[in-house]
């Protein structure tokens, strides 16, 4: 069995598993029943001034036969006081001194709002903060969350003020509603953060009623935009904390949150340069239970690479993770149809033909059946076919001996050279 | 015409300059691909040529040549170095 307690910027915790701030860690009763399943953190519910939330607040996004590929809501943050919340961490930390408890907090930008919250809320015994500049509705228009978190300047002068306050490792948690994570992630750094966390929910609108009109969802026949989040945005997220992890700059541990369903999630964001990761959507569909299967696979998996702590697989992939300009241009992939296991359906085929290089071609084979194959030479490797053949094994994307590796940059700084 | 045939008529010329002595005087790319002007060594009275390059391929194969001939020549120089 490996070792899957973490060390997260300080924060000891038994597994790398936290619930995110979200319905899930709304109150203690839910939170202590998580930990209870075997959660080895949870971030709560954002804390600060009460809300007011609407009905209907969520919606989901099927596709195909999979429910809930995506997850949209417009709730805020807390709607209860802040002694409330408080009480129950409290009661919380009593009863389960080993877990994690991380307090999510989101005040207007102004000192002694941060001064304040952070105060009262380490007295409570919270393990950690976890600013959220990242609520893309509703606390937004009120100038905090994503308003504050679009803005470096904000995000590096509010995390200094919390953490002229704080006692406890302050973890900055980042809104992906902005061009480029890696500008909000440095300012948060150079404002004294001593983690990041990131994602947060997505700018999004599910969609429109084709009888009524009315957005979906809507309150009382209006809607507005919400927050995305589930397994569509997962892809999103994993760039995100990889164009963290891979800056020089921006040093210290991050959090990964957005789409993590199962222990295979998990592990690519830690791969990715994540020590810990957060789940919200994922315990919303499925429940707290998940968590059992989150830590059999990473055991499985870790077990099975001869890694003896979960802490030595956060970040070994993130030097395989580069710009564009540094891949090689000399590496060459082609398709190659297995016979024995296609099915004839021409999916491949359409799609090279409509697509991609139109280079499947017929031909009669030596029982006089009509069948497919790749014409390799002229094949660039795009994986379309691959990724459109619904039979297992029937295609399969061969790497071919390549020449020496010439990257675009390489190639650019060379006809620079000659005179370009 | 497949790319690839297309292709196989550039490397034909890439392969042409390279291993006449032409002196490649300049290498520029645009919106219509990539063009390689040449003078021809020893004949400095006949006007430059120009070999225009289409394909992707045919334009990774004249920089991956380039780079191996650069490449020889660092060795050749390392050698007698020694
Ligand atoms: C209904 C709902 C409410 C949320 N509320 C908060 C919140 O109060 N504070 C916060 O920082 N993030 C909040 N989030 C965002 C999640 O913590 C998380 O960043 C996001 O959902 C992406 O993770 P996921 O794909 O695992 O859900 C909320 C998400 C959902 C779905």
């Amino acid at each position: 069995m490996a070792d899957l307690r973490i060390d997260f910027a300080g924060i000891k915790s038994g597994n790398p598993f936290w619930l995110a701030s979200g319905p899930p860690t709304n109150t203690g009763y839910q939170v202590q029943r998580a930990f209870e399943a075997g959660w080895g953190g949870a971030v709560w519910k954002t804390l600060g001034e009460p809300v007011i939330n609407v009905t209907s607040r969520f919606s989901g996004m099927h596709y195909g036969s999979q429910r809930v590929a995506g997850f949209n809501n417009i709730e805020l943050i807390t709607d209860r006081p802040l002694e409330i919340n408080l009480q129950e961490i409290e009661e919380t930390k009593v009863n389960y001194p080993d877990h994690t408890i991380i307090a999510s907090l989101m005040v207007e930008p102004k000192r002694e709002k941060w001064h304040e919250i952070v105060k009262k809320v380490e007295a409570a015994g919270v393990d950690g903060l976890e600013l959220n500049f990242g609520c893309p509705h509703g606390m937004a228009e009120r100038g905090m969350g994503a308003a504050s978190g679009q803005v470096p300047e904000l995000v590096e002068k509010q995390t200094c003020w919390a953490k002229e306050a704080a006692e406890t490792p302050v973890i900055v948690k980042l809104t992906p509603n902005i061009t480029d994570i890696t500008a909000t992630a440095y300012a948060a750094s150079q404002g004294g953060a001593d983690a990041i966390s990131m994602i947060n929910t997505i700018n999004s609108l599910m969609g429109v009623d084709l009888d009524t009109w009315n957005t979906i969802p809507n309150v009382a026949g209006k809607g507005t935009h919400g927050g995305y989040c589930g397994p569509a945005v997962k892809p999103i997220a994993l760039s995100m904390v990889a164009e963290c992890a891979r800056d020089p700059d921006i040093s210290v541990p991050i959090s990964g949150i957005g789409g993590i369903e199962n222990w295979r999630d998990a592990a690519e964001f830690m791969l990715m340069g994540a020590s810990c990761v957060q789940i919200c959507t994922a315990a919303m569909h499925h429940g707290f239970r998940i968590v059992e299967d989150l830590i059999d696979g990473l055991n499985n998996y870790l077990d099975s690479k001869g890694i003896a702590s979960v802490m030595d697989l956060v970040g070994q992939s993130v030097p395989k993770y580069m710009s564009w300009g540094d891949l090689d241009l000399n590496h060459k992939r082609v398709a190659r149809i297995n016979l024995d296991q296609c099915i004839h359906c021409n999916k491949c085929y359409i799609a090279c033909e409509d697509a991609a290089h139109q280079c499947i071609e017929w031909f009669v084979d030596a029982k006089g059946k009509r069948a497919l194959k790749v014409r390799e030479e002229d094949c660039v490797g795009c994986n379309l076919c691959s990724i459109v053949c619904p039979a297992e094994g029937a295609i399969h994307m061969i790497d071919q001996p390549g020449e020496f590796p010439m990257t675009w940059n390489e190639r650019q700084h060379l006809i620079h050279t000659i005179g370009g | 015409m497949h790319e690839h045939t297309q292709f196989m008529n550039e490397k034909v010329k890439i392969d042409q300059i390279l291993q006449r002595s032409y002196l490649i005087i300049s290498i520029e790319e645009n919106l219509s691909g990539t063009f390689v002007t040449v003078q021809p060594q020893g004949e400095q009275e006949s006007p430059p040529g120009t070999v225009h390059l289409v394909t992707a391929d045919g334009r990774r194969y004249l920089t991956s040549r380039l780079f191996e001939r650069k490449r020889v020549h660092a060795q050749k120089s390392e050698n007698t170095a020694r």
